[in-house]
């Protein structure tokens, strides 16, 4: 017998129209633009080395931003989680800002406050702005919510006891976090990985007034199609576009993979 | 002694969880640490787990003190209520987790934590349930194999906090009997928390009963049934019918220690209100003319005898009484 689904038709329907018109239509009108493009520009793009340099650059860039918040983001969610202190409330509610924020202000930001001038650039022996580490660092910034807030809900449900059953067992604090803490907040860090990662290949806002913008050294492949539409090339843009949406999706579905394997251990292992 | 706990106390937020606290346990017994929710038993076993610093006193495991012993080094096995099992580690690994990690100079072959492994699959007789994880297990499988992770360590003491409190009752009565064998082969000094007294009275040496932040009585469960030093104690450990006042304060009395006749002037007047033949005894609520309620138990035979149903006149004496100063309304 078939089970009845109430409301099912109704939600369904209107769930998939509103994917299509904000998500489908955009992503297949890119797809038939580039189908136009022919394969020639493709080949020029990929040929070109100033373009071959941006896409790697950016998703170098991204992939470091994303490994960072990584590790600062799952600190600082760890100690919101587990630290009760004066102004916790507050510093949770500070994650999101980056969300918040147009991301041309936070690059201003950043470069005026990281600059050779700025409160914390005087005070760096190196420049952390117009290059390279400046893209890293307005990458972090705009793309840490994401690991913070994919991993607070997890830590929070994470039960104490099992952390004092291992002490109980003689295990290190250390000892408890590599075997016991981490391989299960392991699917939660994959997902603040991924999503972190993504949005940190996409930015264009705050990277632009921090990384100088040096072909071969700190341009971003958004950077460049837009350079591309400025300059009526609208199928290089696309191409561009199109290249790196695919390595974008490779990317993140190497991480559901890994997402599957060992979300999947706890389960089938 | 095995664990003397001297004069402990502990408050929190203003609230005194224990206070001055002192008690003896033997080496090689089970003692169960009995009472309400909220009596502070579960912080007395945390204290001596390590899990939680008392305020006050001490606690010596086998004369050595212990509080400045981190939790890590104090050889103890712990059980939760909720087995904190770890979900990503199958049976075996979840029992062979507290011999994986000894520093390596300590720790044992492979093939050693292997056999033990399998040694401790025997013992809760799960043998071939080493490969399977803790979601693919009931409540009381899930138990089981925590206490094997407990006990694959050795340790000097085993504290279980109310292990079975999760569990149906079947069940919970099926693992009582189990943990009382594996406690007699073992000889691992044991302490139970339990808010139930059936368990405790059932499965341990000793009993002490906890109220209000402190012991009120220690001793064999016969005498804490027999002779219960206070009142909490007697309305806690198996019924109690309130009787009247006297000089000395209130008179007690248990169920099956009343007497039921036919004849006027053989007691009170009552009313049977409710009449509930199970198993060997029957139960009956009585009325009294004079207002209240009290509970008598009798054999069957003994019903049978008087011939009484829901509703019969009776009069009710009790056989026994036990007078307490009041300090406690059961």
């Amino acid at each position: 017998m078939k089970p009845r689904r109430p409301g099912f038709a109704l939600s369904a329907g209107i769930t998939l129209l509103g994917a299509s018109l904000m998500i489908l239509l955009p992503l297949a009108a890119l797809a038939f633009k580039a189908g136009h493009a022919k394969v020639g520009t493709f080949a020029a793009l990929l040929g070109d080395p100033r373009v071959r340099t941006a896409c790697l650059f950016s998703l170098g860039a991204a992939l470091i931003a994303a490994l960072f918040n990584l590790l600062w983001g799952s600190l600082l969610a760890w100690v919101l989680v587990r630290y009760p202190f004066p102004g916790r409330r507050l510093a949770d509610a500070l994650v999101d800002l980056p969300f918040a924020l147009p991301t041309a202000v936070a690059g201003l930001t950043l470069a005026s406050l990281y600059g050779p001038t700025g409160w914390i650039g005087r005070l760096l022996p190196f420049s952390a702005v117009y290059n390279q580490a400046g893209v890293v660092l307005a990458l972090s910034f705009v793309s840490l919510p994401f690991v913070v807030r994919s991993l607070q809900p997890v830590l929070e449900e994470l039960p104490r006891d099992m952390e004092e059953a291992a002490a109980c067992l003689g295990a290190s604090r250390w000892a408890t976090l590599r075997r016991v803490v981490l391989p299960q907040l392991l699917p939660a860090l994959l997902s603040g990985f991924a999503l972190s990662f993504a949005r940190a290949v996409g930015e264009y806002g705050s990277v632009v007034f921090i990384s100088g913008n040096l072909p071969f050294r700190t341009e971003i492949a958004p950077l460049l199609i837009v350079v591309k539409l400025e300059q009526y090339d609208y199928d290089g843009a696309v191409a561009l576009a199109v290249i790196m949406l695919t390595v974008s999706l490779l990317v993140l579905l190497g991480v559901h993979l890994l997402h599957r394997r060992f979300g999947g251990a706890s389960r089938h292992a | 002694m095995s664990i003397e706990i001297r004069n402990l106390s502990k408050r929190l937020g203003g609230k005194t969880i224990l206070d001055r606290v002192s008690l003896d346990i033997p080496e090689g017994g089970l003692l169960a640490l009995l009472g309400p929710s909220g009596s502070g038993k579960t912080t007395l076993l945390r204290i001596i787990a390590g899990l939680e610093t008392p305020d006050e006193g001490e606690v010596r495991v086998h004369g050595e003190a212990s509080h400045a012993r981190r939790p890590q080094d104090r050889q103890v096995g712990f059980v939760f209520q909720h087995y904190a099992l770890f979900p990503h580690m199958s049976v075996r690994q979840n029992i062979a987790f507290g011999l994986d990690v000894k520093p390596r100079a300590q720790r044992p072959s492979r093939e050693a934590i292997r056999a033990r492994v399998d040694e401790l699959l025997q013992l809760i007789q799960m043998g071939s349930y080493g490969h399977r994880l803790p979601a693919e297990l009931s409540g009381g499988q899930r138990q089981r194999v925590a206490l094997a992770r407990a006990l694959a360590v050795e340790p000097r003491v085993l504290l279980l906090d109310e292990p079975f409190g999760a569990l149906d009752a079947q069940v919970r009565a099926e693992l009582r009997h189990w943990l009382r064998r594996l406690h007699d082969v073992s000889k691992v000094t044991t302490v139970l928390v339990t808010h139930d007294q059936e368990e405790a009275m059932e499965v341990a040496d000793t009993v002490a009963v906890m109220n209000r932040a402190r012991i009120e009585q220690v001793g064999p469960p016969r005498d804490i049934y027999d002779h219960p030093a206070t009142a909490f104690v007697a309305g806690f450990v198996g019924q109690m019918n309130r009787l009247h006042q006297v000089a000395e304060g209130t008179a007690f009395a248990r169920p099956h220690e009343m007497e039921l006749s036919l004849d006027p002037g053989e007691g009170q007047a009552a009313q049977v209100a409710r009449l509930a033949p199970t198993g060997a005894l029957a139960r009956l609520r009585l009325r009294l003319a004079s207002g209240g309620e009290v509970e008598v138990h009798l054999t069957r035979d003994r019903l049978a005898d008087l011939q009484i149903a829901e509703g019969s006149q009776v009069y009710v004496r009790p056989a026994r009484v036990q007078v307490f100063p009041e300090d406690y309304s059961i």
